[in-house]
């Protein structure tokens, strides 16, 4: 068959297309979106959780969380939501955005969880590489939006527009709060150390 | 000192007639209007005594409230449901379920108005960090105020001052909240009469079954399964010891039940801390699987093999597919077994944790 050059072909089974429900997909995305909310923020509480006195209970309840953050699919998922860049995708889950970036500042606010956003094993690229990477993105299309009239602007821009801001705004405070980090992070690095040294020392 | 209520602020406990509010920072009240003679002021520092409080109002900045007295009672006579509707029920995600006004009756009420104040006193005593803002509606319905001033004076501090990170995730921190409440009441209501003790039992069982509920509040069933296991343990033991209890006489106090149940976990003597490392780890298993449901949510696999360790065990295949009975048993008793040895693993890991602590 001579098909002219970039047709596309779909093979697949159409005789199941009239149970395809667009209404009841969208409330099945609307559904995950809120589920996905309502898990991170616990993770975002169990992160900032600072009650703890800073004892051996306590370092050990972070360390614990943290790994469990670390092993589980927390990052993965943060990731493969950080990886979209189509902002037409991302305002349609806005509210899972808003959350992902909050996160994102309670993770690179309290240690160990900061070290959450640098390139962990086995890792091509990291949290805090790909929101930069998504923060060029938003900062390109709001240079690009803003040079047109907000008369002339539709709903979907100024959705895409406040998206893009969001991520900005977003980026530009973790990027602050890791600056901050780096000096904190460097102390918390040396204690590990030390202890890891004064139980060889011990054995 | 002024108060704002934004939008940190969350409910996370409503009975018929109060709401319990959270204060991290600040009291705004926008979107919402109100007479503001409507709204009375007083301080738990004080024994509840009424304090005239004056308010200001601007109208380009929202309400404020202004009171020498730390804002953390504030009687509402405006309706609750008006409350609920302009100022929480859209911005604040409130989960009516559990504590519907139709399931706490004044008993009920006045009983979580006495541990909540317990509570604050146990913030003065330990300072936690965010300020707690208590909203009482219709102080006239609730009967008198005597119950809440003989709960504030002469208290002994509260042993337990832990709050628990789901105490922040609106409805879920009720039950750890009010569990670790109800073990500080317990305890200082041990020597008292007999009517208190089966009124603090039957609020004990209740908040055990509300503690059990948990799985259905978002639909999350596998969410709390750690803890509705641990709870199921809880109501199983104090049902075997009502039984024990009819036997024994009434020397056994029931106040001791959850101690001895926990204490059946911790294999050692009811300590305080010991309690609060409980519930810290059975909170991690809770967290295990907050984070499986995130992973099975959104499709994504888990990175490291972390969490296979501490996950819970595989729950018994739900396949349509017919099997024969005797490995459909077979199956069901791996299950059972893997199950079984998740719990003993866990008790194991609690009963490490005491004896390193």
């Amino acid at each position: 068959m001579n098909v002219v050059k970039g047709t596309g072909f779909g093979y697949g089974n159409t005789m199941n297309i009239s149970e395809w429900n667009q209404e009841e997909f969208e409330k099945q995305r609307i559904k995950v979106a809120q589920q996905v909310c309502v898990l991170f923020r616990i993770v975002i509480h169990f992160v900032e959780i600072q009650e703890f006195p800073t004892n051996e209970t306590s370092t050990d309840w972070k360390t614990q969380i943290f790994q469990l953050l670390e092993s589980s699919s927390f990052i993965p998922i943060l990731e493969s939501y950080l990886r979209n860049d189509s902002f037409l995708e991302i305002v349609k889950e806005i509210e899972v955005y808003e959350t992902i970036m909050t996160v994102l500042e309670s993770l690179v606010k309290f240690l160990p969880f900061a070290t959450l956003l640098d390139k962990l094993p086995d890792q091509s690229t990291s949290l805090y590489d790909l929101l930069k990477h998504l923060d060029q993105q938003a900062q390109q299309l709001i240079d690009r939006l803003s040079l047109v009239p907000v008369a002339e602007q539709g709903i979907e821009a100024t959705q895409i527009l406040l998206a893009a801001k969001l991520i900005t705004q977003s980026y530009k405070r973790i990027a602050e709060f890791k600056k901050l980090m780096v000096t904190k992070k460097k102390t918390f690095l040396n204690s590990i150390f030390l202890k890891k040294r004064a139980v060889m020392m011990d054995n | 000192m002024h108060f704002t209520l934004d939008n940190e602020i969350r409910c996370f406990a409503r009975t018929n007639n109060f709401l319990c509010l959270e204060q991290p920072s600040s009291v705004l009240l926008t979107e919402y209007e109100f007479d503001p003679i409507d709204v009375e002021v007083w301080g738990i520092e004080k024994n509840l005594k009424r304090e005239n409080v004056s308010f200001e109002r601007d109208l380009l900045s929202p309400w404020k409230f202004q009171t020498s007295l730390p804002l953390y009672h504030v009687a509402f006579t405006t309706p609750l449901h008006q409350m609920e509707s302009e100022l929480f029920k859209n911005r604040y995600q409130i989960f009516h379920s559990n504590l519907d006004s139709t399931n706490m009756d004044l008993t009920r009420a006045n009983f979580y108005l006495s541990s909540f104040v317990e509570y604050l006193q146990a913030k003065n005593e330990h300072p936690i960090g965010s300020e707690l803002l208590y909203c009482k509606l219709k102080e006239n319905e609730i009967g008198t105020t005597n119950s809440l001033e003989d709960t504030t004076v002469n208290k002994p501090p509260p042993i337990l001052t832990y709050i628990s990170p789901f105490y922040h995730s609106f409805a879920e921190g009720k039950g750890l909240l009010k569990l670790i409440s109800l073990i500080e009441y317990s305890i200082k209501l041990d020597n008292s009469n007999e009517e208190a003790k089966n009124n603090q039992k039957e609020m004990l069982l209740y908040w055990l079954a509300q503690l059990k509920n948990f799985s259905t509040l978002f639909g999350f069933e596998e969410m709390f399964l750690a803890w509705n296991e641990c709870c199921q343990i809880l109501i199983t033991a104090i049902q075997e010891r009502k039984l024990s209890e009819s036997e024994d006489g009434p020397t056994n106090t029931n106040f001791h039940i959850l101690f001895e149940v926990i204490e059946k976990i911790l294999n050692g003597k009811p300590n305080p801390e010991k309690i609060k490392l409980c519930v810290q780890i059975l909170e991690k298993q809770i967290f295990v699987a907050i984070l499986e449901r995130l992973g099975t949510i959104c499709n994504i696999s888990p990175r490291g093999a972390f969490m296979k360790s501490y996950s819970s065990p595989p729950t018994p295949s739900t396949s349509t597919k017919e099997s024969s009975p005797s490995r459909r048993d077979i199956s069901q008793k791996k299950a059972k077994k893997r199950k079984k040895y998740y719990w003993e693993k866990v008790k194991k890991e609690i009963v490490f944790k005491m004896n390193s602590n």
